[in-house]
């Protein structure tokens, strides 16, 4: 039993050093994703459950966003 | 892999505050103007409209947009160039080519489809389709790009002569372009003044090409220091 332990431990912290890696990694791409979808395309829904109707009536995102939607290129109204 | 994902978040922050600093001087001047022509018109046509948000909130949410952005398109750079390049071979090279890659897919391809438009321009009404329709260039971009990197690499591997890799790739992008005018064009009225417009539109692809710059030219940088480490210190070889 006694010269078990080292050798789990040794193959434990790289698999979970690693997973913690990978999941860093796949929270970042989903986080720039909604970040570029806040700035670029939406028009009230990733606010609307939080703020009801309002938030596609007002567009808080769209309208502090504006002009870098415009000058980046995005469609705007 | 997190080595490269802190190198793309620094590098999309020094691309998003490049492109962020350059539209704030230069480019809101300008969409001021045409924002201050949109309220006359508007104003003439006795329409009331209610701003969500002041000038100059808009200003300092300008600032917000192109930093997140910038640290958007530098986690994405990061990710992929994780995934794409294991060992540090030519850091500088691979950084701007990804760079050129992302600033052709995301940002000309759209652009020469369809240009970038001052406020004041746009239909309310066609904000889903134009969206839709921006959206599918930005796809049409990517795979154009993913392309050309595999024509690239497969040529290289092939052994075949720079100038007709070259000339394949050109050949790629040229047809990705052309593939963008399939889609329908935008036929919302523009309502502002043509020399307003395109010195907007200048600025607008002058922006979007700092930002690329930016995030390629610092990832590119930081790879290099990283190898200049390694080859002037082999005991740090372990630690990377």
């Amino acid at each position: 039993m006694s010269f078990e332990q080292p050798s789990t431990q040794v193959l434990v912290r790289p698999i979970a050093k690693q997973a913690i890696g990978t999941l860093v990694t796949i929270g970042a791409v989903i986080l720039a994703l909604v970040t570029l979808y806040a700035v670029f395309l939406d028009q009230g829904q990733l606010l609307s459950p939080v703020l009801g109707k309002v938030a596609s009536t007002a567009n808080y995102l769209h309208e502090l966003a504006h002009d870098g939607r415009h000058l980046l290129g995005a469609p705007c109204h | 892999m997190l080595t490269s994902l802190k190198r793309g978040v620094l590098s999309g922050a020094v691309g998003g505050a490049l492109a962020g600093a350059f539209g704030y001087l230069l480019a809101e001047p300008v969409m001021d103007q045409a924002v201050a022509l949109e309220a006359a018109r508007q104003r003439a046509a006795g329409e009331h409209t209610v701003d969500t948000f002041s000038r100059s909130t808009q200003h300092v949410g300008f600032l917000f947009a192109t930093l997140a952005v910038g640290l958007a398109f530098g986690v994405l750079y990061g990710v992929v160039h994780g995934l794409l390049h294991k060992d540090g071979a030519d850091p500088w090279g691979r950084a701007l080519r990804l760079a050129g890659g992302g600033f052709f897919a995301l940002a000309l391809v759209p652009f020469i489809r369809y240009p970038s438009n001052p406020p004041g321009v746009g239909d309310p009404a066609t904000i889903d389709s134009r969206s839709h329709l921006w959206t599918v260039t930005l796809v049409i971009g990517l795979v154009g790009a993913v392309l050309a990197g595999l024509v690239a690499r497969g040529l290289l591997e092939r052994g075949v002569r720079a100038c007709l890799r070259q000339l394949a790739v050109a050949g790629v992008l040229l047809g990705t372009v052309g593939l963008t005018f399939v889609l329908p064009p935008n036929t919302d009225e523009i309502a502002v003044p043509v020399g307003l417009v395109w010195q907007f539109r200048l600025l607008s692809l002058t922006t979007l090409a700092l930002l690329w710059a930016g995030l390629g030219v610092t990832f590119g940088l930081l790879g290099e220091r990283a190898a200049a480490t390694v080859s002037s210190d082999p005991r740090e070889l372990s630690a990377l």
